[in-house]
């Protein structure tokens, strides 16, 4: 996982499964870095193959980019897309 | 870590692969895509291998979840089938287990957990979650992708034909091996709804239980109408012992109780061991097993304990779930046959009403005698089935004429009798007929101990005809008073002062009136029932009403049966739609002109 900083986005890429192995450890890098200057996270989910119940729990207000059909179709079955940008 | 290890076995009609993964969530991520890797030569989708995958984490997880201390990090089973048409997984772990809610719902959108059980409903079509004490087995299933190609050759047909015959072959070897239980099950729904004797189907459903749980005794319990006490119905087998009721409020602490009080499966082992007041241990010393509480409609309907001697062998999760089943139905045949037993009893109940309305009816009488000058018309009406009024009118062979009113204290069967009693006792006094103050004083007498001793007493009027003089002697125990109208004054007015009612004072005495009665003039003996009657808003009738409206028909000087009629009608006017609250009787009097 790769944290980057653009102006005012926080960009998290090279996610290659967001899980209960390592949603502690995605909680605990990326909520620091959300503050006044970066209050946008944007992770790109275009590498993510693997989600479960606990990474999606992680992803609380956090916008996400490209997901797969999978992680589109848990973020709608858990009515994430209400709370959560969904950007193709 | 524990490395997972794959023992893949071919069965002919399936295929099964056996997973076992340390209890942490990195053993059970490799784990699933290990299964994910396996499943992938099944010719799943793409999309059911990531759901697949997902479901095996989920289901992994909660145990790691629940794993709370390092005994319970034992490994985690994973038993995945694939069928022609479905895949089912069995997850097998030995941690303390949680409640499987009965409606799964999603937490507040913004919570960081408390998805995964949901994940898991929603992407299988059956998934169950078998509990015991060392061991939880979650289970789902999910029909397979249908996936449009090339229709199949014909040596994969065959194949396939071969595969379904082999599979039927070994369902049917499954099916003989689980043949008790399933004959059990079938017995029993079979006799679910019939008439059955409780002690003796719970007798043969425990040791039936016994003999398919492996279990070594069985203690079962019925909460007791309060809900207070446990009662004990059955001990298996009987050789045992017997035990005393359990206090649900007392301070024993023991097993059933305390299943009783959460409604929760209440496990004992020598880790957890039973307290040692607890009847059981005194009963069956200190092995292990499970005591289960079962509810009907919310209502706690008992409890039953299964234990084994030894020590070291608790109940697997599929026995207990077996247990659970087959208590149910044990629950539904308590529940019938309490209700059976109410039924009954409403049943004995409304018969006794039957024999006291009975009673009631065959002391009126069949006909009423001619007292010339003197016509008289009479009403009886019941509120209930059975009430406590009566009349009487008794002639005896010189002519001599007595008319009665009475209302029993009370309704129903003990009131029929006590009318019957009175009936009987002034039947037997017609020396004194015509005296009807020395009558009821010695009625009294003779009654007194037999209504003190029930706490009853009745109020009784009596009224001697004696037509030579045109004149009406009364006397009052208690009763409404005689109302007369006098054709002279056009007005109507109680005649006579009243005595206490019977049963109330054993030796009283009662004032005794003489009432001229001439011709045209006309007399009402009741009951309160009459004076009392209610309209809609809830208002009496009273006694000046009632002589008004006495005195309106008595005016119109018609015929006895004319006059009861017109009475009748006006009380129930005055009534209207509302309830009829108490008996209604009268006795209408006229002297004919």
């Amino acid at each position: 996982m790769n944290l980057s900083l653009h102006e005012n986005v926080l960009e998290v890429h090279g996610l290659d499964c967001l899980s209960a192995t390592n949603s502690a450890d995605f909680r605990n890098r990326v909520r620091p870095m959300i503050d006044a200057q970066h209050p946008i996270v944007q992770v790109d989910c275009s590498t993510v193959r693997f989600i479960d119940s606990e990474g999606l729990g992680a992803l609380v207000s956090i916008r996400l980019l490209h997901p797969t059909p999978l992680v589109r179709k848990l973020i709608e079955l858990i009515h994430f897309d209400q709370i959560l940008e969904l950007t193709p | 870590m524990n490395p997972p290890s794959s023992n893949p076995t071919r069965f002919n009609y399936r295929s099964q692969l056996r997973l076992e993964a340390g209890c942490d969530y990195s053993a059970v991520r490799t784990a699933a895509q290990t299964a994910r890797q396996w499943l992938a030569e099944k010719k799943l989708t793409e999309n059911e291998l990531a759901e697949l995958e997902l479901l095996l984490v989920e289901v992994g997880n909660n145990a790691v979840k629940h794993a709370t201390t390092e005994t319970h990090k034992q490994n985690i089973v994973f038993d995945i089938t694939v069928g022609e048409f479905e895949i089912e997984i069995q997850v097998t772990d030995h941690t303390p287990g949680f409640d499987w809610p009965e409606q799964i719902d999603l937490p507040d959108v913004e919570s960081e957990h408390g998805r995964g059980l949901f994940l898991i409903q929603s992407l299988t079509d059956h998934a169950n979650y078998l509990r015991s004490r060392r061991e939880n087995v979650t289970v789902l299933r999910r029909r397979r992708a249908t996936v449009i190609g090339q229709p199949p050759s014909v040596e994969e047909l065959k194949r396939r034909l071969a595969e379904a015959d082999s599979a039927l072959s070994d369902m049917t070897a499954e099916l003989s091996s689980s043949y008790e239980s399933l004959v059990a099950l079938f017995r029993y729904s079979a006799e679910l709804g019939k008439h059955i004797e409780l002690r003796d189907f719970s007798n043969r459903l425990l040791r039936d239980l016994i003999q398919i749980a492996e279990a070594d005794y069985a203690v079962l319990r019925l909460a007791s109408p309060d809900g207070r006490r446990l009662e004990t119905l059955n001990v298996q087998p009987d050789t045992v012992g017997a035990l005393p009721a359990l206090n649900l409020a007392g301070d024993i602490n023991s097993v059933e109780t305390e299943a009783a009080r959460t409604r929760q499966d209440i496990w004992f082992s020598p880790e957890e061991p039973l307290a040692k007041a607890d009847p059981i241990v005194a009963l069956a010393g200190n092995g292990c097993g499970l005591c289960h509480a079962f509810s009907f409609a919310d209502q706690l309907v008992g409890t039953v304990a299964f234990g084994r001697f030894a020590t070291d062998k608790p109940f697997s999760a599929a026995q207990v779930n077996l247990l659970h089943t087959f208590i149910d139905f044990l629950a539904i045949q308590v529940v019938n046959s309490r209700l059976l037993d109410e039924r009954t009893a409403a049943r004995v109940t409304r018969r006794e009403l039957q024999i006291a309305a009975d009673i009631q009816r065959s002391l009126l009488p069949a006909t009423l005698p001619a007292c010339p000058p003197f016509e008289f018309a009479t009403v009886c009406q019941s509120a209930l089935q059975v009430g406590g009024d009566f009349f009487d009118v008794i002639q005896t062979a010189d002519g001599t004429t007595l008319l009665v009113i009475a209302d029993v204290m009370g309704k129903g069967v003990p009131a029929a009798l006590f009318a019957a009693v009175l009936r009987s006792t002034i039947r037997s006094m017609p020396q004194l007929f015509s005296q009807p103050g020395a009558l009821l004083e010695a009625i009294n007498q003779t009654l007194f101990d037999d209504l003190s001793r029930v706490d009853m007493f009745v109020t009784t009027a009596l009224v001697y005809l004696d037509p030579q003089h045109g004149r009406l002697v009364s006397a009052s125990a208690g009763h409404c008073p005689l109302l007369v109208w006098q054709p002279k004054a056009d007005a109507t007015g109680p005649a006579g002062n009243s005595g206490f009612p019977l049963g109330i004072e054993n030796h009283t005495k009662y004032p005794q009136t003489v009432t001229p009665l001439p011709p045209g003039a006309v007399a009402l003996l009741y009951t309160d029932g009459i004076s009392e009657a209610r309209n809609e808003a809830g208002e009496l009738l009273g006694d000046h009403n009632l002589a008004d409206i006495l005195s309106d028909i008595a005016r119109t000087n018609q015929r006895a049966q004319t006059g009861k009629k017109l009475l009748q009608e006006r009380v129930a006017a005055f009534s209207g739609k509302a309830a009829m609250a108490d008996d209604q009787t009268f006795i209408y009097i006229r002297h004919v002109q």
